[in-house]
């Protein structure tokens, strides 16, 4: 048995199935008399989904072991990790303003990617800002905002 | 002809040749830099193009794109390292030449043979597009459906794992591109409250957060690896070493034609991208060659075989674009977000609404692979030191253009979220073997595949009998049932564990 397709076609089912049934009917409106249905490209689409799903748990479940899913320890963090700094810098952003999230961001990336000189740290967050900068205000002549 | 020699007036300004070349530079160079592909500099540039004309920002992107087709031959060569899939076949022969001390020769002949392919090809587009396009004018929505479906299918067939995967990603991304006010009845679809969805999912950050930030997240986490395969770059004392001979041309000329037709075959069909072209022309390169045992130790035509098919892709895979509006690459996915961002709709009509534009856009291209030649030649050296830049100076840097840019084109924090939340979905496609390719592919042609479905069933008054009336359409419909019998056949050949 290939588990980890068993698996993934199961939970498309399952999520094509709530879509369906919950989602689809709770906010696409039914639409009006003599037209075609709003919800009609979703529902094919859905429908699609939950069947290929089921069809791969199905193939899943008749051939032998396949490949297992891996995730490195380092790619679990960094999936983790990056979106975390992210969003970390843009919710701190009206408290400690643009610089302060845009460096945030600059040094927050660098530490999870093994950088630990501050000289380099310090250095690397100056740079880029100032790359930014200048590409946006000064040759593009726009602004971020 | 006339519009093409317009465009080259309007591209002969300072403004728009200096965005083209800026673009090729700024392509070369992130091109040049590992595991950076000409997808993600693409969708990180088209926010900063807002400010632009029409013109100066779509030469700008297809100079990006041209750019840095040709620059990931660097890190192919120099460190074994391809700046994308695409350019792994140069490493076959571009690494051991490099160690033997022949870096620049295997350099100067990567640059040659992406010049003429890329060249070639985009004389192929500027001769073929607008013909294929005034033939796509006669047909009407039930072909258009057919043929949608059989692009999906193709591309799914042969970008995932298998064919199933690969048509959920499209479905997915077609059901993604219901989001929104509806066009029809103006009926919100799945907006959960949120104004911001009103106007559906921006391409633009969902792109950025699935190409850049996802291939960001693998590169983070594979750091170690990308850090231990930066070495030293062994440069020849020999004149010969570091040039192109003519021995070496008589060797290599032959594998740039034949790649250069290769890859330009390759560009047209929907969803073959440059691997499978790169790949086909090293193959054919090999298979022709009287000393086949040379490949992989340094045959200096398997460079030039892969890099002409490789960057020929580049301009024939915006044919189909062009021709019916239909994007055949992830790289048209995207440009066709640019182009509308900048009042271009491609399809067969904008070369009757907007013909000075594709002038431009034609004399942009080609002045392009004139540019990628000279900044090529004279920025080769700066561009082999780029290539030892370290990936914790790389990602933070990506990072951050990343977020500006989805800022911008997002409308602040939102666009944000939405290239954080595509970003992760992207990272569990490609670990369990969907297509991010075509999600992007289904979540652009979404609208017409909506468009085209619903004035089918009122054409074909819900019987499929009446399809007799529309040959095009039953011959792609029977192509689709091909191509989901082959792939399917192909899947069930080959065992669990290779798939």
């Amino acid at each position: 048995m290939d588990r980890t397709s068993t698996i993934i076609g199961g939970v498309l089912a399952i999520i094509a199935a709530w879509g369906l049934f919950f989602i689809v009917p709770a906010q696409i409106p039914a639409g009006f008399a003599g037209m075609l249905s709003p919800r009609l490209v979703p529902q094919i689409a859905l429908v699609g989904i939950g069947l290929l799903g089921l069809l791969i748990a199905a193939q899943g479940l008749w051939r032998g072991a396949g490949e297992p899913f891996h995730l490195s320890k380092h790619e679990a963090a960094a999936f983790i990790t990056v979106p975390g700094i992210i969003l970390i810098s843009l919710w701190l952003l009206p408290v400690i303003g643009p610089l302060g999230g845009g460096a945030m961001l600059v040094i927050g990336a660098a530490l999870i990617m093994g950088e630990r000189k501050p000289l380099m740290l310090a250095a690397q967050a100056a740079g880029i800002l100032l790359l930014g900068y200048l590409l946006i205000y000064v040759v593009l002549g726009t602004t971020v905002g | 002809m006339e519009q093409l020699f317009l465009g080259f007036a309007d591209i002969f300004s300072l403004t728009i040749a200096g965005w083209i070349l800026a673009g090729v530079a700024i392509g070369y160079l992130v091109g040049a830099l590992p595991g950076l592909g000409k997808a993600t500099a693409v969708a990180i540039a088209i926010p900063l193009t807002f400010s632009l004309q029409p013109l100066a920002a779509i030469a700008f992107l297809i100079g990006i794109a041209k750019g840095s087709a040709a620059g990931s031959a660097v890190s192919a060569i120099l460190l074994n390292v391809p700046g994308e899939p695409s350019s792994a076949p140069t490493a076959l022969d571009g690494y051991p030449l490099a160690r033997q001390g022949k870096a620049g020769k295997a350099l100067k002949m990567a640059l040659f043979a992406s010049v003429i392919g890329d060249f070639a090809s985009t004389l192929a587009l500027v001769v073929l597009a607008e013909p294929i396009a005034s033939f796509a004018l006669l047909i009407g929505p039930v072909d258009i459906l057919a043929i949608l479906l059989f692009s999906l299918t193709f591309v799914g067939g042969l970008s995932a794992k298998s064919l199933p995967k690969g048509i959920i990603a499209a479905l997915l991304g077609i059901l993604l591109a219901t989001v929104g006010l509806e066009i029809e009845s103006g009926l919100p679809r799945m907006t959960f409250g949120l104004y911001q969805l009103y106007d559906g999912i921006p391409l633009v950050p969902m792109a950025i957060g699935m190409l850049a930030v996802a291939e960001m997240i693998l590169q983070a986490g594979r750091r170690h690896e990308i850090d231990r395969e930066t070495r030293e770059i062994t440069m020849g004392k020999d004149r010969d070493d570091n040039r192109v001979t003519g021995a070496d041309w008589r060797r290599a000329g032959p594998s740039i034609l034949w790649g250069t037709g290769i890859g330009v075959i390759v560009g047209i069909l929907p969803g073959l991208g440059a691997s499978v072209g790169s790949f086909l022309s090293y193959g054919a390169a090999r298979s022709r060659s009287k000393t086949p045992e040379r490949f992989g130790k340094g045959a200096i035509e398997g460079v030039a075989a892969a890099e002409s098919a490789d960057n020929a892709v580049v301009p024939a895979s915006l044919i189909p674009l062009f021709a019916l509006g239909i994007p055949g690459s992830v790289i048209a996915a995207i440009l066709i977000g640019a182009f509308m961002l900048h009042g271009l709709t491609p399809g067969p009509l904008m070369f009757s609404q907007q013909p000075r534009l594709v002038g431009g856009i034609y004399a942009a291209m080609i002045a392009a692979s004139m540019g990628l030649l000279v900044i090529g030649l004279v920025f080769q050296g700066f561009f082999a030191m780029v290539t030892r830049v370290p990936i914790r100076v790389i990602v933070p840097t990506v990072l951050f253009l990343c977020v500006i840019g989805a800022w911008i084109e997002g409308g602040g924090a939102f666009g944000i979220y939405v290239m954080l939340a595509f970003a992760m979905l992207a990272v569990l496609m490609v670990r369990f073997g969907f297509s991010v390719v075509n999600f992007l592919i289904g979540f652009v042609v979404g609208p017409a595949v909506e468009l085209s479905l619903r004035q089918s069933i009122q054409i074909l008054q819900g019987d499929p009998a009446n399809l007799v009336a529309h040959p095009l359409a039953i011959v792609f419909f029977v192509l689709t049932a091909l191509a989901v019998w082959r792939f399917g056949q192909g899947a069930a050949r080959r065992p669990a564990s290779t798939r």
